[in-house]
């Protein structure tokens, strides 16, 4: 092999490594410019999702301050939850004025008219709050008797009683007599 | 289950498994997101915000309470959409 066959054989091996790298470099470019976007494209989304995390650390912040600094699942869950008393707080289901007690259970053995043996449907309470019945109609108004006639007012006969024990009546000496 | 959760369960996981940075097969229906794949609440909010974005939801900052495993997750993103729709 002459000098000129392993100059040629040099260069061809330098053209291969050239390719070979402008390969590796293209290679390198383009996924750098891959990587490149796609850490764009998550650094966008990734804009409007700290943007909704900053919301949440916000409102979170505004309920704990709310609740005087606790951090707790209940301050946290009612947002806007004004204390109140009365009935509002009360269970709605729940009529506070139609209470009724629980039902007995039924007493075996009980003798009739026996204590116990009053079922809860007779019990005067059931009775008057049964609804009641219409009101019979009115019957028409009997004629006025004649009115008697007055009797004329006689004055009591006076009593003069001095008793010295009976001190109810013992008012004649004060009548200036 | 909402019909759109049971839909998407598998993009959710995924999105799931993004955000804490676990591989999807370590993640189970009922597994803790914070005592068994070691999350915390600030990967918590940036889970519900990232379901509040991709499904164009709201939810309530005090459901974190139940954010915590994939189960949760698809419950509240399922009531979120029924409050939506």
């Amino acid at each position: 092999m002459g000098a000129f066959d392993r100059a040629a054989a040099a260069r061809a091996k330098m053209a291969q490594v050239q390719r070979e790298m402008a390969e590796r470099r293209s290679l390198r470019d383009r996924n750098f410019r891959q990587k490149r976007e796609q850490a764009l494209d998550a650094f966008k989304k990734q804009g409007p999702v700290m943007e909704q995390v900053a919301k949440h650390l916000g409102e979170l912040g505004r309920r704990r301050k709310q609740a005087g600094g606790w951090a707790t699942q209940k301050t946290e869950q009612d947002k806007d939850f004004v204390m109140g008393f009365g009935l509002a707080d009360e269970d709605p289901s729940k009529d506070p004025y139609n209470f009724r007690a629980a039902p007995r259970p039924a007493a075996a053995g009980t003798a009739p008219g026996g204590i116990g043996s009053l079922d809860e449907d007779e019990s005067p309470l059931a009775r008057s709050s049964a609804p009641m019945p219409p009101p019979a109609p009115e019957a028409p108004p009997a004629p006025e008797p004649p009115a008697p006639p007055r009797a004329k007012r006689r004055p009591a006969p006076r009593t003069e009683i001095d008793d010295d024990d009976d001190f109810s009546n013992q008012s004649t000496w004060m009548q200036n007599r | 289950m909402n019909a759109q959760v049971a839909e998407r369960a598998d993009e959710i996981k995924a999105l799931v498994c993004r955000v804490l940075e676990v591989d999807e097969d370590q993640v189970g229906p009922r597994d803790s997101f914070l005592d068994d794949l070691g999350a915390d609440s600030m990967k918590l909010i940036e889970l519900l915000a990232n379901l509040e974005i991709e499904f164009d939801v709201e939810v309530d900052p005090a459901e974190f309470a139940r954010l915590v495993d994939l189960d949760g997750v698809y419950a509240v993103l399922g009531e979120a959409l029924d409050r939506r729709d």
